[in-house]
């Protein structure tokens, strides 16, 4: 009994770290994705209208800005923003 | 002067970064980050954020620009007491005579060192080249 709860702990703590993008999220409005969660990063690439990307859950919150990991068919990466995305689906 | 979040990579005390014509320059840990003031404050829409506008003529305009533009090439290595957001701020303004820092609580006289966001903003808002105070609330 004591093990089971170990281990079902354990998966709490490590589904709570991860944010992996889920879900499917229409591009409404022109956006920059950069290459990490740093306000000093670089832009990785740009998305326009009609791309798709899955979002992450979870802000994490820099010095300056805070970013989101996105998954698009252009590459993975980092937003400062979510509102240039609308909600499709669960299904990626 | 944008409102400190205490889960953060340092921002706990808030942070500061001066408009220039519309360009922000913002001074984060591994270097700065220059945007158009729209994307920047739109990219901070998560916390309050206090705006000053101030009085300088042309010329002081141009040597607060150079010496920005100086500090984005130079991109020293940041330091909590001596080049950090506040410091970056107070410094360039004090180039133009504003006094940005009160220096009362210098931990070493002979250098600007442990300015606080809060202190910039309560330093500068007594100046009289204050023109106005935006406030630009969170959205979410």
């Amino acid at each position: 009994m004591r093990s089971l709860l170990l281990v079902f702990a354990l998966g709490i703590t490590l589904s709570a770290c991860s944010d992996a993008p889920r879900g499917r999220w229409d591009v409404v409005a022109p956006i920059d994705v950069y290459a990490d969660n740093d306000d000093v990063a670089p832009v990785a690439f740009s998305l326009a209208p009609g791309d798709i990307c899955a979002l992450g859950e979870q802000w994490s919150y820099q010095k300056v800005f805070r970013f989101k990991r996105v998954t698009c068919s252009k590459g993975e990466g980092w937003i400062l923003t979510d509102t240039e995305f609308r909600y499709i689906s669960d299904s990626n | 002067m944008s409102d400190g979040r205490l889960v953060s990579q340092g921002s706990q005390w808030g942070h500061v970064a001066i408009d220039v014509g519309g360009t922000l320059y913002s001074r984060a840990h591994g270097g700065y980050d220059v945007k158009p003031r729209s994307a920047y404050l739109r990219a901070n829409s998560f916390r309050d954020t206090v705006g000053l506008v101030l009085r300088a003529s042309p010329a002081d305009v141009s040597a607060i620009r150079a010496e920005l533009r100086r500090r984005v090439a130079l991109n020293d290595p940041y330091d909590l007491l001596g080049n950090s957001c506040s410091t970056n701020v107070a410094d360039v303004l004090e180039i133009i005579g504003l006094l940005a820092h009160d220096p009362r609580f210098q931990w070493d006289a002979s250098r600007r060192t442990a300015v606080s966001p809060k202190e910039v903003l309560l330093t500068v808002s007594r100046s009289s080249r204050v023109l106005a105070r935006n406030f630009y609330p969170k959205t979410e």
